[in-house]
């Protein structure tokens, strides 16, 4: 079926015919283009083919997130090997000595386990009711495996006070069996630590906004060659 | 090494001194992506060609969204963009739709500077220099603008321009059932605008 309107077959509409002789007036009168000298594109080395895309600003900000990103895994990985925050200090009642246990470890100590074998003895001050402050070094030899924990324990005589908490020992508990006192020290984040944290979470964030834009980028070109 | 044959619409690059089996598998290139590859080569005359191809497109896509007088010379500057940023091209056998999607921004940017400037008419019946027709078909062309926006293109492409449907579909990339579907529904509709006027008239 001849459809004139649609590709000029078959007969024509007298209107459209009209609307044809009348618009055709303004068509479009074709006139030499200037171009300018300058405007003509470079010609590439190879193919002629767009240049340098590996180094597209896109491509840029999207590799530069990615190598932002691998430096702060690293940065938190290797920030495990790191001894633990929190240490278990075995103190008995009007003592001055007491251990601490599993300092290298990142999964808490078998309480009753086999304890000697895992904590290392501590000299400290005496116990004044529930206050008390590690105030001690580790005795020597230190085992290199506690040697984290006991410098963060000798630390405590710099001004450092570890919080202590007193925990009710539990009955299956080897240590509350010999009378003992069970205290758990937290250690606050140091200020190189929080700076480092700070840090980390500042070239995340940098990291993320790198790959928003890159991803707007990315869109825009693919909406200008639509 | 190839040999380059014109088929239809399309260029065939055939491998002529290669094994039997190889040189059978053909590369089939657009000429436009032909053209645009000379462009980027720094061959003007490529471009001028393509300019001539397209020229009609990017006056009529104009003539949708800017006055009459002000068409002509932003075809030049929608060339001249095109020219600049021919290597972000990625795809160069679509080299129509990205000249359109261009055209289509300069139109937007040219609205938006005018904002600024003075409001512009399409009053050329006012002009000294204009003519009876033009004034006549510059009236028809403000009622295909009081039609929805997806007819004014088609319309004009096709009655100003002088293009047929497909020619509109291909050049533009539009899917053809949509361009068809825009004419007829356009030309409905504009015939009823036209129908109290003199050109609905004559009818």
């Amino acid at each position: 079926m001849s459809d004139y309107l649609w590709d000029k077959t078959g007969e024509p509409e007298e209107d459209v015919e009209r609307l044809e002789n009348l618009l055709g007036a303004l068509r479009y009168q074709p006139r030499p283009l200037e171009i300018p000298a300058t405007a003509m594109p470079t010609p590439t080395a190879t193919t002629g083919a767009r240049p340098a895309t590996l180094f597209s600003r896109p491509r840029l900000a999207l590799a530069a997130s990615l190598v932002l990103t691998m430096l702060a895994g690293a940065w938190v990985l290797s920030d495990r090997g790191e001894p633990r925050k929190t240490q278990l200090v075995e103190v008995k009642q009007g003592s001055t000595t007491g251990r601490v246990e599993g300092t290298e470890t990142q999964t808490p100590p078998k309480v009753g386990a086999d304890e000697n074998a895992s904590a290392v003895q501590v000299e400290l001050p005496k116990l004044e009711g529930d206050k008390a402050v590690v105030a001690t070094a580790a005795a020597a030899p230190v085992p290199r495996a506690y040697r984290g924990a006991a410098r963060r324990l000798a630390a405590g005589r710099q001004g450092f006070q570890p919080r202590l908490k007193v925990n009710s020992p539990a009955p299956h508990e080897e240590v509350a069996a010999n009378g003992g006192a069970r205290w758990q020290v937290e250690q606050p984040l140091t200020p190189q630590q929080r700076e480092a944290t700070e840090q980390l979470m500042l070239a995340l964030r940098l990291a993320s906004a790198k790959l928003n834009y890159a991803q707007r980028e990315m869109l825009e070109i693919g909406r200008a060659e639509k | 090494m190839y040999e380059v044959k014109a088929t239809g619409g399309m260029l065939q690059m055939i491998g002529t001194d290669m094994p039997a089996e190889a040189s059978s598998q053909r590369i089939e290139i657009s000429p436009d992506a032909a053209l645009v590859a000379a462009v980027r080569a720094g061959d003007r005359d490529a471009f001028g060609r393509l300019y001539d191809s397209y020229s009609r497109m990017v006056h009529g896509i104009l003539l949708a969204r800017v006055p009459y007088g002000e068409v002509d010379d932003l075809v030049q500057d929608v060339f001249l963009v095109a020219l600049r940023k021919i290597d972000a091209l990625r795809d160069a056998g679509a080299f129509g739709p990205w000249l359109a999607m261009i055209t289509r921004n300069r139109a937007m940017d040219f609205h938006r500077r005018s904002r600024d400037t003075a409001e512009l008419t399409d009053d050329i019946a006012t002009t000294p220099n204009a003519v009876a027709p033009e004034a006549e078909a510059t009236e028809v062309l403000n009622f295909i603008r009081q039609l929805p926006e997806a007819y004014h293109e088609p319309l004009i492409l096709r009655f100003v321009e002088g293009m047929t449907g497909p020619e509109i579909a291909e050049r533009t990339g539009l899917a053809p059932a949509s361009v068809r579907v825009n004419i007829h529904r356009g030309m409905k509709l504009l015939r009823e605008k036209l129908g109290g006027t003199k050109f609905g008239r004559e009818h």
